[in-house]
């Protein structure tokens, strides 16, 4: 008996001995410093069954929108070693071997009224079913879905599913989902024609929302993505219109002496910011929209226009050449004393505030031209992320990782967008006429 | 006494021979002389034709034989005469010297007598000194007897001592070889052993050398081994973008010798599941991790902490 309570203390104490070994034994690695770059991923070409072809190519949707957003690479599908079409197909040597981290494929299927199934995995490559890399029998599935899609919203179906890819991969939403507003301008002279548009948000599938011989300017989103505010010289005058998108219903709200321009919606959708020259000079206002009560907020000589919200609508920042030359100032809501916010460079304006109201873009002259720049309020850290050399009219996607705006190619105005990072630009393929003033929407409610 | 009267006979005989001689030289001596008949009787003339001159020359040479004879005769009495003069003389002084021997034989007895006290007085302690002699050389013999004896004893004790001298230098050579040959040996032995010590502390030194320079080239492997390790994963970390400074992620990683990681598990993370996935696939991703350089810095587990840094 004393024997084994002997050889147990051993055993314990030998135990003790080998566990304080082998933990001294772990080797200490600190890694402080990893690569820019977007997250390796490839989307597989979807299959299909029936009688005919999707209408739209879902995986090339999805992988020009997790391109655009510059927070992916996509593996081109020439290196691709296999197409599976469902998790149990995937071979996960042959996407390490390319370098892919995170794998797509789906199916579109057959559904009822002519519409499709369309299911998708995301798999991560590196990891095998319970998470760890020990198991090798299965990878892992990040996300898997099946949408039911009817006929004619593959497209949606597809900036859907790249918006869940891109929010399980970023932790971030997505912003695919969503459709822009923009303005066209088509002919010469007389026969010039404008038109107030909404697009997804790749640009694919425009619709007029209003059109117009004279021009319109400045659109806007409501925050609840059902209304547009715009200018319209309609009346040879500038007035404010708001516009139900789903009826097409209209109402002015604006129409006084002078310049009627820039309206923007507060963040709880209730009133609206503006430029009026009523008093002289370009001045910001507010305008109680269940009121049309008016509240002028600058009292100065100088031009105070461009009005934004900051996502918690307790201040506005506005462009304002009181300095003797454009530079982005803030104001509180109720007014009072602006102050100047950016500093560098000798023109700055057009500002938008990013969703989470940590930075601005704005146009920012530089040697090369006017650019679109990204500055961090807080650090006032810019930094330039177009190419351009007249870029304008910067709009923040909805999940502040990219920017839409406005530039010059080919002699005619068209739409850019760049990750908010400037890592990754692309300009929209639109229709003919130049395009300008572009407004992200906000995020489709669920 | 025998010698006086010898010289007392010989004084007698002496004095007759001297008488004898004396009257020859008086009465005796009257007789031609024979040797001259010879002479008259010997030559005889021969010669038949005697001439003239030859005669002459013969009667010159007998007148001058006449004159010669003549002048010897008258020599010889001159020499007689002479020679008795010289003999009276002579006899003169041999009465003197008879005398004068008598006086010197009286002397020569009294001498005789002294010389024979002296003698015997000479003899006495001659005879004396024979004794004395004797008993000296018989307490010489005696002693010399005694000495050799003692030389003897000496020698032979001498002999002993020398011998058992030798006995023990042999003893004590023996002993000085042995002790030689021990302290040899141990000299040979300390020198053995101080080699050995030399040795063994030299090789103690290359060891702990080569120990150190292991340490040292295992240190710095060590360091190249984990930074090669870090290096890789670093690579292949893509740091979300939603990421907050500060926020930092454990991952306990287990590889086999070769590399390849077996497990990866993130056991402790402030971040987001986005966090954890991006330093989870920068781990697994780096499989197969870059080999040990050596088998000593091969460690089963790597503990992998992300820190997000500005």
């Amino acid at each position: 008996m004393a024997e084994t309570r002997f050889f147990l203390r051993i055993l314990l104490l030998l135990t003790l001995l080998v566990w304080g070994g082998s933990a001294r034994a772990i080797l200490q690695i600190e890694i402080t410093e990893g690569v820019e770059g977007g997250i390796p991923i490839a989307v597989v070409p979807f299959g299909w069954s029936g009688a005919v072809p999707p209408e739209s190519d879902v995986a090339a949707i999805i992988s020009a929108d997790l391109a655009r957003s510059g927070r992916f690479s996509l593996a081109a599908r020439e290196a691709f070693r296999e197409f599976p079409r469902h998790g149990g197909e995937v071979h996960f040597e042959n996407w390490r071997a390319i370098g892919v981290e995170n794998l797509v494929v789906g199916r579109v299927l057959p559904g009822p009224d002519g519409g499709y199934q369309v299911q998708f995995q995301l798999f991560d490559i590196y990891r095998q079913g319970d998470g760890t890399a020990g198991d090798a029998s299965r990878i892992k599935q990040l996300a898997g879905y099946n949408l039911p899609t009817p006929r004619g919203g593959l497209r949606r179906a597809a900036h859907t599913i790249a918006d869940l890819i891109y929010e399980t991969l970023t932790g971030e939403p997505g912003a695919f989902n969503t459709r822009m507003a923009y303005i066209t301008a088509v002919g010469q002279g007389e026969a010039r024609r404008y038109a107030l548009r909404v697009a997804d948000a790749d640009g694919y599938d425009p619709v007029t929302v209003v059109e117009s011989p004279e021009p319109l300017m400045s659109p806007a989103w409501s925050p609840d993505g059902r209304q547009l505010a715009y200018v319209s010289f309609e009346g040879k005058r500038a007035a404010i219109y708001l516009q139900e998108l789903a009826t097409g219903e209209r109402r002015l709200v604006s129409q006084r002496p002078g310049i009627n321009g820039a309206p923007a919606w507060s963040p709880d959708g209730r009133r609206l910011a503006l430029t009026l020259s009523e008093a002289g000079d370009p001045e910001i206002y507010i305008l109680e929209l269940a009121t049309g009560r008016l509240t002028r907020l600058t009292h100065n000589t100088a031009i105070d226009t461009e009005p934004v919200w900051m996502p918690d609508g307790r201040s506005l920042l506005f462009t304002s050449d009181r300095s003797g030359a454009p530079q982005i100032y803030r104001i509180p809501v109720e007014g009072g004393r602006a102050r100047r916010i950016t500093f560098e460079g000798g023109y700055n304006a057009a500002a938008d505030v990013s969703p989470d109201g940590k930075r601005i873009a704005m146009v920012h002259r530089t040697e090369a031209g006017y650019r679109i720049a990204v500055m961090e309020l807080e650090s006032g850290l810019l930094r330039v992320v177009s190419q351009g050399r007249l870029d304008e009219s910067p709009s923040f996607a909805p999940n502040g990782a990219m920017i839409l705006y406005a530039t010059e190619h080919g002699g005619r105005g068209v739409l850019a967008a760049v990750s908010s990072d400037g890592s990754a630009s692309q300009r929209l393929v639109l229709q003919e006429g130049d395009v300008r003033e572009p407004a992200w929407g906000p995020l489709p409610r669920h | 006494m025998s010698g006086g009267r010898d010289t007392l006979v010989g004084l007698l005989l002496s004095l007759l021979g001297h008488a004898l001689l004396l009257g020859l030289l008086i009465f005796g001596y009257r007789a031609p002389p024979a040797p001259l008949a010879p002479a008259a009787t010997g030559p005889v003339i021969q010669a038949r034709a005697v001439d003239e001159k030859r005669i002459e020359q013969e009667m010159e040479r007998l007148r001058q034989e006449e004159a010669e004879k003549k002048q010897a005769e008258e020599a010889r009495l001159r020499r007689l005469e002479a020679e008795r003069k010289r003999l009276e003389k002579q006899r003169r002084q041999e009465e003197k010297r008879l005398a004068d021997l008598k006086r010197k034989r009286a002397e020569e007895q009294r001498r005789a007598r002294e010389k024979k006290a002296l003698e015997q007085a000479a003899e006495k302690a001659r005879r004396e000194k024979a004794v004395a002699e004797k008993a000296r050389l018989e307490k010489l013999r005696r002693e010399k007897a005694a000495e050799e004896a003692r030389l003897a004893r000496l020698k032979a004790e001498k002999e002993r001592l020398a011998r058992e001298k030798a006995a023990e230098q042999k003893r004590l050579a023996e002993l000085e070889a042995q002790r030689k040959i021990r302290e040899q040996k141990a000299r040979e032995e300390a020198a053995r052993k101080a080699r050995e010590a030399e040795l063994q502390r030299r090789l103690a030194e290359e060891e702990a050398r080569l120990q150190a320079e292991r340490q040292r080239r295992l240190a710095r492997e060590a360091r190249l081994y984990q930074d090669a390790i870090r290096a890789r994963v670093q690579r292949n970390w893509r740091r979300p973008a939603n990421v907050r400074e500060g926020d930092t992620c454990q991952v306990l990683v287990q590889q086999i010798p070769g590399g390849e990681i077996v497990s990866a598990r993130v056991t402790q993370c402030t971040g987001d599941e986005i966090f954890r996935r991006s330093v989870e696939t920068a781990v697994l991703k780096s499989s197969p991790l870059p080999p040990a350089p050596d088998p000593d810095l091969f460690e089963r587990e790597i503990q992998f902490t992300f820190i997000v840094t500005e």
